[in-house]
């Protein structure tokens, strides 16, 4: 910073007293940038903490890499790796641990590693902000949180500052349908709130503002040919479903599907965003023999032009970033640990989101 | 593309400048100032000093100049006649986002708002000491505040 013969200037005490202009330079810093910046006058730190600015800069915010389950970062970009804004879940000193449960729109939601169900606590964290609160325990003792099955943290930056927690409990039959209940926590409120109990079935979803389950449709070939689920996700406000089709016509194929939505944010159908032809991915790496595909779908990340698509794939020990647009393979890491390779879902995307909750 | 047609600029100190319709009118508010009838001779800029409002009639010159084709060495050109036109000092930066903010020129504000971010973004100090003297310089460069103590230290 070259500062010896800086002279404070009256164009720039003009640019700093005028919002509108000082917002469009803040908004093209870095996010630490940002952060560090909140401290240098009281005026500028309401502006940044502002909405109409966290959400701005949030629209261009990036996912520079992602969470294993055991805590070990993975840059997207092996070029110009970044290092995340924090090493370790040590935001609260849980006697237990922390794990990571799931990531969401920048938000993580983490739960005390080992230890009793006494002592399991759930926490949603800002790892770009460091802000983090305890979720309030499920109503009901032990007896009810022993039942958990699912816990899932929903966070739509621009909807809303509030985020909700949507908790799946088993509930004891007589017969043999198993029968769920669904509790939702709201940040908003504070409170648990229980669902209308539903009865178990498949491909169902559930619609968080509406507070309903509904279900969910299936891609037509899911229902002609033998298919394999691979992944699903979400990127960028897309909806993802990756499935491996067998099919006589095509050959052995992965189908990335895009949902198509209405307006009211309820799902129509899938439609076939992205084709991958298994012997391109058997040609570029010959220890995918064709006899035993040893391979997972990881993640389906859009980027803000189509260009910067890719598909993360787990092929024997490596991770392998596949662009979609030029239909290339770059080779992300070649030092996979036994735990991911068990679980590919246990991945938790890093977003940067300066959003408070 | 006829050049017949001039118009008279004049800045803030009282300077004229003559220039090419067609370069003028590149700035949206200047446009509107002709089609709403009320530049018959001449517009005056009174936020615009002389050095500023060349550097503008300079930039408006050279993207009025060059062919608006797809053309990938036209397009480089223009980039890298952009990009010679921010490396400016801050102060200078600061003069042409009031400019170019007044004058409702949208294409450079972009790069000139990143030029300025990515002079005050710096290194990202390790030291509270150090993050302090970064905060006390920035806020300087904002507010219009002479701090001696940081100005006499090399950041």
């Amino acid at each position: 910073m070259e500062d010896s013969d800086h002279q404070p200037t009256h164009s720039g005490s003009l640019i700093g007293s005028n919002d509108d202009l000082l917002t469009e330079i803040l908004l093209r810093l870095p996010v630490t940038s940002i952060l560090q910046f909140k401290s240098v006058s009281k005026h500028w730190r309401l502006l940044l903490r502002h909405r109409h600015f966290t959400q701005r800069y949030d629209t261009l915010s990036k996912s520079p890499g992602f969470f294993t389950t055991d805590n070990i970062y993975v840059p997207y970009d092996v070029a110009n790796p970044t290092t995340p804004l924090f090493r370790s879940l040590d935001f609260y000193p849980d006697p237990h641990g922390i794990r990571i449960v799931q990531s969401c729109n920048g938000l993580l939601l983490c739960r005390t590693y080992r230890g009793s169900i006494d002592a399991r606590k759930y926490y949603v964290f800002n790892p770009t902000t460091k802000q983090f609160a305890i979720v309030p325990r499920l109503p009901g003792g032990y007896e009810v949180r022993k039942t958990i099955r699912f816990m899932g943290l929903a966070f739509h930056r621009t909807d809303c500052v509030h985020y909700k927690l949507v908790c799946i409990c088993s509930l004891e039959s007589d017969d043999d349908v198993e029968l769920f209940q669904i509790q939702i926590y709201s940040s908003d409120t504070g409170e648990w709130k229980i669902c209308p109990a539903p009865s178990y079935r498949n491909h169902l979803y559930f619609k968080i503002d509406a507070e309903q389950l509904q279900t969910l449709p299936l891609p037509v070939e899911m229902t002609v040919f033998q298919t394999v689920t691979m992944y699903f996700g979400e990127s960028r406000g897309h909806l993802h479903l990756t499935v491996l089709v067998d099919s006589d016509e095509t050959g052995l194929h992965l189908n990335v599907y895009e949902m198509l939505g209405d307006h009211s944010g309820c799902m129509l159908r899938w439609f076939v965003k992205y084709q991958l032809q298994l012997h391109e991915i058997c040609g570029a790496f010959p220890e995918m023999t064709c006899s035993s595909y040893d391979f997972d779908v990881v993640d389906v990340v859009r980027g803000v032009k189509e260009e910067d698509t890719f598909i993360v794939l787990r092929i024997s020990c490596k991770l392998i970033r596949y662009n979609v647009h030029d239909k290339s393979f770059r080779q992300m890491s070649d030092v996979i640990n036994y735990a991911f390779r068990k679980d590919p879902f246990a991945h938790h995307r890093y977003i940067e989101t300066l959003a408070y909750f | 593309m006829s050049y017949s047609k001039t118009i008279v600029l004049t800045n803030y100190d009282g300077e004229t400048f003559v220039v090419d319709e067609v370069v003028a009118v590149e700035p949206q508010t200047i446009e509107h100032m002709i089609e709403d009838g009320c530049a018959n001779t001449s517009i005056p800029l009174p936020n615009v000093t002389s050095k500023i409002l060349s550097k503008v009639i300079e930039h408006c010159k050279k993207h009025v100049e060059t062919p608006n084709s797809n053309e990938k060495a036209a397009k480089a050109d223009l980039k890298s006649f952009d990009f010679d036109f921010v490396k400016a000092d801050q102060g200078t930066l600061f003069d042409l986002i009031l400019a170019m903010n007044y004058l409702n020129i949208k294409e450079l504000l972009d790069l000139i708002y990143q030029t300025v971010a990515d002079m005050i973004k710096g290194k990202t100090p390790e030291e509270e000491e150090e993050m302090r003297r970064v905060n006390a310089w920035v806020f300087s460069c904002f507010v219009g505040v002479t701090c001696l103590y940081f100005k006499s230290k090399k950041m």
